[in-house]
């Protein structure tokens, strides 16, 4: 796949055969293609001609590595392609600051949850900092959704869910397992409640996301 | 040594200072000079940040009978960019260094402003 189809943004044609600098050797160069076939794989969710150009950044890479290996004196193709791909690294790892950034981003504009939650995951590992907050804002999200989760239970088992009144004074938000002797006071004007709670909370949320995104790293 | 991402980046746009380099002859660049583990596909996500921000320009070259490479360049921007990193970077070494001739140098001076008084 990355032999044949690709070009880069300036219309660079890097199929004209397999240059000197790329194995010859067939086990070498499936390694060789396998490898950045992965950093495609790992890449899908950049726009186009982001991942195309990353890829081909990384051929370029690989066949720096592999040439000055051979200008070295190493015959042994298979032996330099390992040697090339063990340097650069694995793609899911070094590829995940590019990822989370360009879907926290996506995430943050359309405000889609997936793409936040995929964004979040792989900021998770992307640092301290970046990781610490990243939870912070995803336990913020899982909060959120504990409002919709009312606001859907509240069909099903109506007398857990609602804004719960104790004879003592105690007053509970929330689904409860237990309300012997509480008496739910919003009935279900819960329902619109909460999901008006989800809303706002998830906008305020995101645009607090959006906002700080930048000083995370 | 490791290095964290901030000063790799700091590393990164003082290499680009002079001439336009790729992304492999940088990494050479970078691990030659210092002396740091670095796995090497860790720059092309600073590489990408620095270029979507502004601070670097790239262009694609063509290599008779190679691969072609993705050449990387200092932008205006970046270069403004790397002079605030610098004075930023000096006065902390510098905080720093007196703190390790002298533990009680923050007592008398307890900022970096401080200096400026």
């Amino acid at each position: 796949m990355i032999n044949r189809p690709l070009a880069g943004p300036t219309d660079v044609d890097v199929d004209q055969g397999n240059p000197p600098c790329v194995p010859r050797d067939a086990d070498a160069l499936r390694l060789w293609n396998d490898y950045l076939d992965d950093a495609s794989r790992v890449a899908r969710r950049l726009p186009e001609t982001e991942r195309r150009e990353l890829v081909l950044e990384l051929r370029s890479h690989l066949a720096e590595s592999f040439a000055v290996a051979g200008e070295l004196g190493d015959a042994d193709e298979l032996a330099r392609v390992r040697a090339a791909i063990a340097r650069l690294g694995r793609p899911r790892d070094f590829l995940r600051p590019i990822l989370a950034d360009h879907l926290l981003e996506q995430g943050a504009n359309t405000f889609h949850p997936r793409l936040l939650a995929e964004g979040l995951y792989h900021n998770v590992f992307g640092g301290l900092k970046a990781g610490i907050i990243s939870v912070a804002f995803a336990v913020g999200y899982v909060l959120i959704i504990v409002f919709a989760a009312m606001a859907l239970m509240k069909a099903f088992v109506p007398s857990h869910v609602g804004y719960f009144v104790y004879p003592n004074g105690t007053r509970t938000f929330g689904i409860l397992a237990d309300t012997t002797g509480a008496r739910e006071a919003l009935g279900f004007w819960v329902v619109p409640l909460a999901l008006a709670a989800t809303t706002v909370l998830y906008i305020l949320l995101t645009l607090g996301l959006r906002a700080t995104r930048r000083f995370w790293g | 040594m490791q290095v964290r991402k901030g000063v790799l980046e700091l590393i990164i746009l003082l290499s680009l200072r002079k001439h336009e380099c790729y992304g492999y002859e940088l990494i050479t660049v970078v691990t030659g000079a210092m002396d740091f583990e670095l796995t090497e596909g860790t720059i092309y996500p600073l590489l990408s940040r620095l270029h979507k921000d502004g601070l670097l320009t790239a262009r694609w070259v063509e290599v008779p009978g190679g691969v072609p490479r993705k050449y990387y360049r200092l932008s205006e921007r970046g270069q403004d960019a790397l002079a605030a990193m610098q004075t930023s970077w000096i006065r902390l070494t510098y905080a720093v260094q007196r703190l390790m001739v002298d533990p009680g140098a923050t007592r008398q001076e307890p900022t970096i402003r401080g200096s400026a008084k």
